[in-house]
């Protein structure tokens, strides 16, 4: 009995163990760290943790507008304010060779966006920004190097320049995904709840009628969402029930799946029991 | 439990887990469970039979208005309006059928035929109905038949249609090829008579059968739609009789002392189940006789009340009516009696019970707290259900594919056949031209 109980213990301990460290990581990998990333969004918050991090220096900025031409050798630093408000996503950026050339993106939209925003407060720093953008390259490899506080004006800008970051992370995500072929995950959920509605409604089922088994039909999709070929795996053993499912999915074609997903919903199995 | 053993049991929870957890991601495809489908009736095209003549555009529609009828009043189908069709006759006589006006109106069946009468102007002239069911999702022919009848049955033809359609699209067997019969009441001065009559499903083809002297109650069919028994008390005691419907012929089936009543058909249309009070002081008990060679056979002993016995479509057991619990409620033996055992248990009293043809259910009418409904029950006893409640529901009875079930409702004075679909929707008036009450519906006509 005490061995019973011991090895019940250690065995729950393994269990919470396991549930603990390794199922968030398993199954909710990259959906949390998107979700956090909103928060930051709001503008007040966005002022007040500039503020806290450089907070004499916005000052500085302000009083003294002429100091623009040290901007570019700071600005590759802005790039980082980001990463560090949301630590995690860069730390998985790194695993994925493409990310690199997302963030160069990424900073070319800043750049693009930032002079606009400046020229309403100070059009003259313009010339300025328009070199940093040349730079592209040199500015990605110093903010690998170091990271330093923020001092300019366009702090604003740079802070929600985070949310290219995410953009391009989420689709990198998606990639790798197709490549992977992992089972459904939650944002797919969501997706699959959309296709379930739409077949269903779609499907004319006499109510109350007998079958003998579980229906199962086995569906491949083309990109655009066509049927390529439809199967019935395991019939119900009505074949009026049979086509009449069949018929639903002629009549909700083409369906409505994600272009970006395709490789996981090229096959799809609709199951019936009742 | 030694620590071996529970480690043992924990270790097979693992596998089992795992197992289920490697099964979850060695399947590729991804899995949809459907769980919510469009329960609305079937949008359905029947499109008026085509013809070359006036006379055989006429009767062309009148055959395709008793299928839309039909199917309709089943509430398994929307038959569009023949207005919203797409596709007009002469397109359809030029280029054959276009799917894909048929699928801009959502027809997910389309019914196109043709009629030809033979011998216009004859004394028998004869009609030939062909027709074809189309799939306008799938682009081809699901179903494609031909009738050749007298043209006087331009209505069955509609009937047999209706049934080659229903099948095809729902899977049930169809149930519009067949007849009812009831006892109409008709108001005679101050006084109502009551008569045998018979009609179609939909209530076409009008017959009485008896004149209304005698009162008649109880009517049910035998298997072949050629007899039927009914209890009446035409010689002032309540007898069975058996009617011959091809001949007109009618014999009593045994002039056994006391009350005869509540009579039934095997489904091999040999045997006849009954209740008799015979010899056992007015106590009814359930017969079986064999109707050849007329020998009873008793199947009840009981001191309660038992009657109304109804056999199963396999002929093997028998459901009955009986108050030896206490209270009417229902009960199941073997054919030949053995084996008894109790079937509901839920509140109320338990009458009338009738075995469906599917054989999956039985019908039965309910009274609690001063209230009638019809309800099903399944054989084993375990699912009560109830399909409809009013004031007076009686009688119920079945459609010969199981899937409606008829039955007399009482309103004031007047009582009326209603149908209802065992999923409990569905619920309407059977057309009839006097009350009606006591319903049988026969099996599918071949």
């Amino acid at each position: 009995m005490r061995k019973g109980l011991l090895i019940s213990f250690f065995l729950h301990v393994f269990v919470f163990f396991f549930m603990i460290v390794s199922v968030p990581e398993n199954f909710f990998p990259k959906d949390q760290v998107q979700t956090i990333s909103i928060k930051l969004v709001a503008a007040k918050n966005v002022k007040k943790t500039t503020e806290k991090k450089a907070p004499q220096k916005v000052k500085t900025q302000q009083s003294a507008a002429p100091k623009e031409a040290p901007k570019p050798k700071k600005k590759p630093k802005p790039k980082k304010k980001p990463k560090k408000k949301a630590p995690t996503v860069v730390k998985e950026i790194p695993k994925k060779k493409q990310k690199p050339k997302k963030t160069i993106q990424a900073a070319e939209k800043e750049k693009k966006q930032e002079p606009e925003k400046v020229a309403e407060k100070k059009p003259e720093p313009r010339p300025a920004k328009l070199d940093k953008t040349k730079n592209k390259k040199n500015i990605v490899q110093d903010s690998s190097k170091d990271a330093v506080p923020v001092e300019d004006p366009e702090d604003f800008l740079k802070a929600l320049s985070f949310i290219e970051d995410l953009k391009a992370e989420q689709s990198a995500m998606f990639e790798g995904e197709e490549t992977e072929k992992t089972t459904v995950n939650v944002a797919e959920q969501a997706e699959l709840a959309v296709l379930k509605k739409h077949i269903e409604r779609n499907w004319y089922k006499t109510p109350g009628t007998k079958f003998t088994n579980p229906l199962l039909l086995r569906l491949s999709i083309n990109r655009d969402g066509t049927l390529s070929s439809m199967e019935v795996v395991e019939s119900s053993g009505s074949l009026s029930l049979d086509n009449s499912l069949k018929r639903a999915v002629r009549k909700a074609a083409p369906l409505p799946i994600p272009s970006d997903k395709y490789d996981t919903f090229k096959e799809i199995e609709l199951y019936w029991n009742g | 439990m030694t620590g071996y053993k529970m480690f043992k049991k924990i270790q097979q929870i693992f596998v089992v887990a795992s197992v289920l957890l490697a099964s979850l991601n060695a399947d590729a495809a991804v899995r949809i469970n459907l769980t919510d489908p469009n329960a609305d009736p079937l949008p359905t095209a029947i499109v008026p039979f085509d013809g070359e003549s006036s006379d055989e555009q006429n009767v062309g529609l009148k055959i395709r208005n008793i299928i839309a009828d039909n199917l309709h009043n089943s509430g398994l189908f929307n038959v569009l309006d023949p207005k919203a069709h797409l596709q007009s006759r002469q397109s359809m006589r030029t280029s054959g059928i276009l799917f894909n006006e048929w699928r801009l109106i959502n027809a997910q069946a389309v019914m196109t035929g043709h009629i030809v009468i033979l011998g216009m102007g004859t004394a028998n002239p004869k009609a030939q109905v062909e027709f074809k069911l189309y799939d306008p999702y799938a682009e081809r022919d699901i179903l494609a038949k031909s009738y050749t009848a007298d043209l006087k049955f331009w209505r069955h033809i509609g009937h047999r249609i209706s049934d080659d359609i229903y099948t095809k699209l729902t899977g049930e067997g169809g149930y519009f090829t067949s007849r009812i019969v009831h006892i109409a009441e008709e108001k005679r001065g101050d006084r109502k008579v009551k008569k045998l009559c018979v009609m179609d499903q939909d209530g076409g083809n009008y017959q009485c059968l008896t004149d209304g002297n005698h009162l008649v109650l109880t009517p049910r069919f035998n298997p072949n739609v050629q007899k039927i028994v009914y209890m009446s008390y035409a010689n002032g005691f309540p007898r069975l009789y058996l009617l011959d419907l091809p001949t007109g012929k009618q014999e009593i089936v045994g002039d056994f002392e006391g009350l005869n009543s509540s009579p039934r058909f095997s489904p091999d249309g040999k045997k006849l189940v009954m209740t008799l009070t015979k010899g056992h002081a007015g106590n009814p008990e359930v017969y079986s006789m064999d109707i050849e060679t007329k020998k009873l056979k008793r199947l009840t002993f009981h001191r309660g009340i038992d009657t109304s016995p109804s056999f199963s479509p396999d002929g093997k057991k028998i459901v009955f009516n009986s108050n030896r619990g206490g209270k009417p409620a229902l009960y199941v033996m073997d054919a030949d009696g053995n084996r008894v055992k109790r079937l509901t248990y839920a509140q109320g009293r338990h009458y009338a019970p009738v075995w469906s043809p599917r054989g999956d259910l039985i019908a039965f009418v309910k009274e609690y707290q001063g209230r009638f409904s019809i309800n099903v029950v399944d054989p084993e006893g375990e699912e009560v259900r109830q399909l409809t409640e009013s004031f007076m529901d009686e009688s119920p009875t079945w459609s010969p594919n199981g899937r409606v079930v008829i039955f007399a409702r009482q309103m004031g004075d007047s009582t009326k056949l209603y149908t209802i679909d065992l999923t409990g929707y569905n619920e309407r008036m059977l057309k009839t031209p006097m009350d009606a009450s006591d319903p049988a519906w026969s099996p599918l006509l071949k």
